[in-house]
């Protein structure tokens, strides 16, 4: 197998597991690397999430207590950025090195050293972000990113140098998943094993071949709108400046061009880690293997080009907002699809509900309902109304949580026993779970009424009428928070040991990753395995 | 070897693709306005509009009054003084109007700048006329320099009947970067109180809307 070949052969010519740090620094394993990955995105998940307690903290009560607007609106642009780009993504990305190359029979990724050089940019960009917020607060640093995730000038050219910061930090984070994407396709498209169409693909490998080329087509023109976002605040150019004739909505075309897709970016993985739990625990084959994949398709197709129902307050002609308007509701149609595939998966299995399945049973009801306020919000006079109020805060949280976030935790207990060969705590798991539903339910659903009600968002302080709602929204919260600490103790005690798990871990798993022991060895399918018909999919 | 290259391929021409969409990004800037000129998407706010038809002047609806509000801002990094002479005006649909404001330059230099338009509600921006206008020229005023400068426009009669009031906002901004440095508020509280006055702005438009649809 030549792959193998290549992908070890820098290791010095032994085949045993390099010893200390260097087994980390220079890993080209795609288990060790996807280890990083995921260790990184826990840490950003709780700085992100950190900053979510401290913006929450302010608004128990109106008027300003802890926070100065400039550090509260760094906040809110912060905690977008972190768990974006630093939680979400990463966690999906250390999910994909860790499965794809064991659920497509592969001995590693296809790239392994740019795979090395993927995980350490983002360590990298997560450096420079943490600078871009500290600088402000050293002498001559100037105002912090007060944006908001968006960047939209003119402000963004006109605050201090943690802009700049950040500028290069979103060019670090670019590249990082480029780098990323490209290895995620080449792998697929290449190092299957033999005998495994594309059609054959378990569908988290299809989820993820659709993210990396959208990816790859969204980020260059991301980091180049942020290059260019440097050039007017330093070298005199009017890209985005109106002074010099420039336009500053191009910028938000632009960004949104690379910001919707971006959701399903988030969205995908998860959606694709929920058609494997699904069929695990309803013991049934995946129902509508065919149309999951074209829905996916679809959805990263259509995405591309429904970006402007961001900017329909910005005065575009009524036939383009028309056609936005169209475009994303012609969305919910595949994304529909997906949600009652795996709703007809369910139907007459053997049910058990297991900590994943509990999780995907939620999101599956939370994430319809985040669909359900998206159509809203693409309505033209609808959006008109809502527009940059809580009632898209309340949209985009339930969309995103539940969409991405909660599939990524279903992942985490539905692998963690393959990854360490430990059972996790299932009491532990599931007060877990009752836990983030509860807390998170109870953060966003007051939000709508906010929002619908006229309270403004990336604004530090409300009017007094808003209390009572942004209380329960605030204890909400900080049940979410509170339950992390859970989750977090639920993996260290799952690492550190438990009830063995045996290869098979789940009665209803299907697929090669299950013929593997837990945890697997260092190098796994070294030669290629033999692939029966009747996948699990197929 | 052979899968080795196999791989290397396929990543250099995803790599490759990756460095056309970075490149057509930079493109969009002329495209975009390119764009905007041939499908003439906003064309009152960009535009000055050729010699007025002047035959259908009395065509205008002299029973109808929409009342035009002028407003003036001057951009963070711009010294200058920038105001209209008249606050307000009632004017007839289909009648050349003349309006003048009053610019000076507070600093001891010369200094350019460049005045952006922009109608609110922008509904109404494709029945404005502007026949003269001092916008998108760089105007260059020397140290303690005044002057007043004319605008002219006509609201066209096919104006809906659902807008009543429309405002004409000028925003003056420094054309020099560097300039732009050495005048901006660098300090934290006035460059928050910037960005808050952006959002009043937006405000002000939405209410316009509203109020055209009240009245």
């Amino acid at each position: 197998m030549n792959h193998a070949t290549i992908a070890h052969a820098h290791e010095g010519g032994h085949h045993g597991v390099p010893h200390g740090w260097r087994r980390w620094l220079f890993s080209t394993n795609h288990k060790d690397i996807g280890t990083m990955y995921l260790v990184v995105s826990l840490i950003m998940l709780f700085l992100g999430g950190g900053m979510a307690m401290l913006i929450r903290a302010e608004l128990f009560m109106p008027g300003i207590q802890l926070l100065q607007p400039d550090v509260y609106n760094n906040l809110v642009t912060n905690h977008a950025l972190i768990m974006v780009f630093g939680a979400v993504m990463p966690a999906a990305a250390g999910m994909a090195n860790w499965m794809i190359p064991l659920m497509i029979g592969a001995p590693d990724m296809a790239l392994p050293r740019m795979n090395n050089m993927s995980f350490w940019f983002l360590v990298a960009a997560a450096l420079m972000l943490v600078i871009s917020m500290v600088v402000p607060f050293l002498p001559g640093g100037g105002t912090p990113v007060n944006t908001g995730w968006t960047l939209y000038p003119p402000l963004s050219v006109q605050v201090g140098m943690s802009m700049d910061f950040l500028i290069f930090t979103v060019h670090l984070l670019g590249i990082s998943s480029i780098l990323a994407s490209i290895n995620i396709i080449v792998t697929i498209l290449n190092c299957r094993a033999p005998g495994m169409g594309l059609m054959d693909m378990p569908i988290f490998c299809w989820s993820w071949l659709v993210t990396a080329f959208l990816l790859i087509v969204i980020l260059p023109p991301f980091a180049g709108a942020v290059t260019m976002l440097l050039f007017d605040r330093h070298f005199g150019t009017s890209f985005f400046n109106a002074a010099g004739g420039g336009d500053p909505q191009l910028f938000q075309h632009l960004f949104w061009f690379f910001g919707h897709p971006e959701v399903y970016v988030l969205l995908l993985p998860s959606m694709g880690i929920l058609g494997h739990i699904i069929p695990t625990f309803a013991r049934k084959p995946l129902f509508g293997y065919q149309s999951t994949v074209g829905a996916m398709l679809a959805v990263g197709t259509i995405g591309l080009a429904v970006w402007a129902h961001h900017q329909y307050t910005t005065g575009l002609s009524l036939a383009a907002v028309t056609y936005f308007m169209i475009g994303t509701i012609v969305i919910s149609i595949p994304v529909g699809l997906l949600v009652f595939n795996y709703i007809a998966t369910m139907w007459r299995g053997a049910m058990t509900f297991e900590t994943p399945m509990l999780f995907a049973i939620g999101i599956i009801l939370m994430f319809s309902f985040g669909g359900l306020t998206g159509v809203m919000l693409a309505t033209i006079p609808g959006d008109i109304q809502y527009h940059d109020s809580y009632f898209v805060v309340a949209h985009f949280h339930y969309a995103l949580i539940p969409g991405a976030l909660l599939g990524l935790y279903a992942g985490v207990f539905y692998w963690l026993p393959k990854w360490t060969g430990n059972m996790y705590d299932e009491r532990l798991g599931k007060i877990f779970f009752w836990m983030v539903i509860i807390g998170f339910n109870l953060t966003f659903f007051p939000q709508h009424f906010l929002g619908l009600a006229g309270m403004p968002r990336r604004i530090i302080d409300y009017n007094p009428m808003f209390t009572e709602f942004n209380m329960i929204s605030s204890i909400g919260s900080f049940i979410f928070g509170a339950a992390h600490l859970v989750f977090l103790y639920v993996i260290v005690k799952t690492v550190r040991g438990g009830a063995r798990a045996g290869d098979q871990v789940w009665e209803g798993a299907k697929g090669l990753e299950w013929t593997l022991p837990s945890p697997p060895p260092f190098h796994t399918f070294t030669t290629p395995p033999q692939i029966k018909l009747a996948q699990s999919e197929a | 070897m052979d899968g080795g290259k196999r791989n290397r391929r396929a990543a250099l021409r995803l790599a490759s693709v990756v460095v056309i969409l970075f490149g057509l990004t930079f493109a969009a800037a002329p495209l975009y306005s390119l764009y905007c000129k041939v499908t003439g998407v906003r064309p009152a706010a960009g535009a000055v509009a050729e010699a007025p038809t002047m035959a259908q002047p009395d065509i205008a609806s002299v029973d109808r009054e929409v009342t035009v509000r002028f407003d003036t801002n001057v951009a963070d990094g711009l010294p200058w003084e920038f105001k209209p002479l008249v606050g307000r005006l009632e004017v007839h649909p289909g009648r050349a109007v003349e309006v003048r404001f009053a610019v000076r330059n507070l600093a001891h230099e010369t200094i350019v700048g460049r005045a952006i338009p922009n109608i609110v509600p922008w509904q109404a921006a494709q029945y404005f006329n502007k026949t003269e206008c001092f916008c998108f020229r760089e105007q260059s005023l020397q140290a303690g320099e005044s002057r007043e400068m004319t605008v002219r426009f006509m609201v066209s009669p096919d104006l809906p009947d659902d807008i009543n009031m429309l405002t004409l906002s000028y925003t003056f901004m420094n054309r020099d970067v560097q300039s732009a440095r050495k005048y901006a508020r660098n300090d934290v509280a006035l460059s928050t109180k910037g960005a808050g006055g952006a959002d009043e702005s937006g405000d002000d438009g939405r209410k316009t809307i509203l109020n055209a649809g009240e009245n």
